[in-house]
């Protein structure tokens, strides 16, 4: 059960630009869990995929529903069975004021040898919202990985451009009570 | 050329550098795999709701209620 969350790391992009790629690296043992939380905008239009990677190369295997509010559904992340090197999720709409927030669970990221399972639930805040209501979203999917080591970084690009100005990400590390 | 922000959570130092060419090669064949991926499962969902509408159509040809097809393949 989870029983404080501590910050221990945080990144604003400010470089009009924007960023290739955020790494949070140096990850210790002292906690159980981990979460993230991304406030994302996209640099180019149109629909574009968040990746996300643990210690650069684990292989992570997903699968994800998203919802509009328009009642329409789809796949997203992974759909396929094999293996993947990164874990997915599609952003839709992505871009200048159009805000999508994730979450991801990193439980058991230390275990060296069960699997590590995100989670991830986010939504999609578009400037246009009041007129063009599916561009509004929300979803969640879960992935696996089998490591034998500890997880220490976690990656994060996009499949197209960089992340735009003011993107925020934190990472924050879980202590369980029990 | 594309920058990468390490935040070091041990030491708490954030470093923006360039990207390798390196970790760009590895980011666009990554990309590029994914994107194959999606690519052929999009084909394969468009063929899917294509045999979907086909069948259906077949199904209501030889009489059958929207109700009766629903009950019959969900």
């Amino acid at each position: 059960m989870a029983g404080t969350f501590d910050l221990i790391g945080s990144h604003t992009v400010t470089a009009a630009a924007g960023d290739a790629a955020i790494n949070f690296t140096g990850i210790g043992t002292s906690h159980d869990d981990l979460y993230v939380l991304l406030e994302c905008y996209g640099t180019t239009a149109g629909t574009l995929q968040l990746n996300c990677n643990s210690n650069s190369s684990n292989v992570w295997s997903g699968f994800g529903r998203q919802f509009t509010a328009t009642g329409t559904t789809a796949d997203f992340m992974d759909t396929s069975s094999a293996a993947k090197t990164k874990f997915n999720a599609a952003l839709v709409n992505n871009y200048q004021s159009n805000m999508s927030l994730y979450e991801m669970y990193f439980t058991g990221y230390r275990d060296t040898a069960v699997q590590n399972v995100p989670i991830i639930n986010y939504r999609n805040i578009s400037a246009s919202y009041d007129v063009r209501v599916g561009d509004s979203f929300a979803a969640f999917g879960a992935g696996t990985s089998s490591n034998a080591t500890a997880i220490t970084a976690i990656n994060l690009n996009l499949d197209t451009g960089n992340f735009g100005q003011n993107s925020r990400c934190s990472l924050y590390g879980i202590s369980n009570t029990i | 050329m594309p920058t990468v922000t390490e935040v070091n959570v041990t030491t708490g130092v954030t470093t923006n550098r360039e990207m390798t060419s390196e970790e760009i090669a590895v980011q666009e064949a990554s990309n590029a795999v994914q994107k194959k991926a999606d690519d052929a499962a999009a084909v394969v969902a468009a063929q899917v709701a294509t045999d979907k509408a086909s069948g259906n159509s077949k199904l209501k040809a030889l009489g059958l209620t929207d109700a009766e097809i629903t009950a019959l393949v969900g």
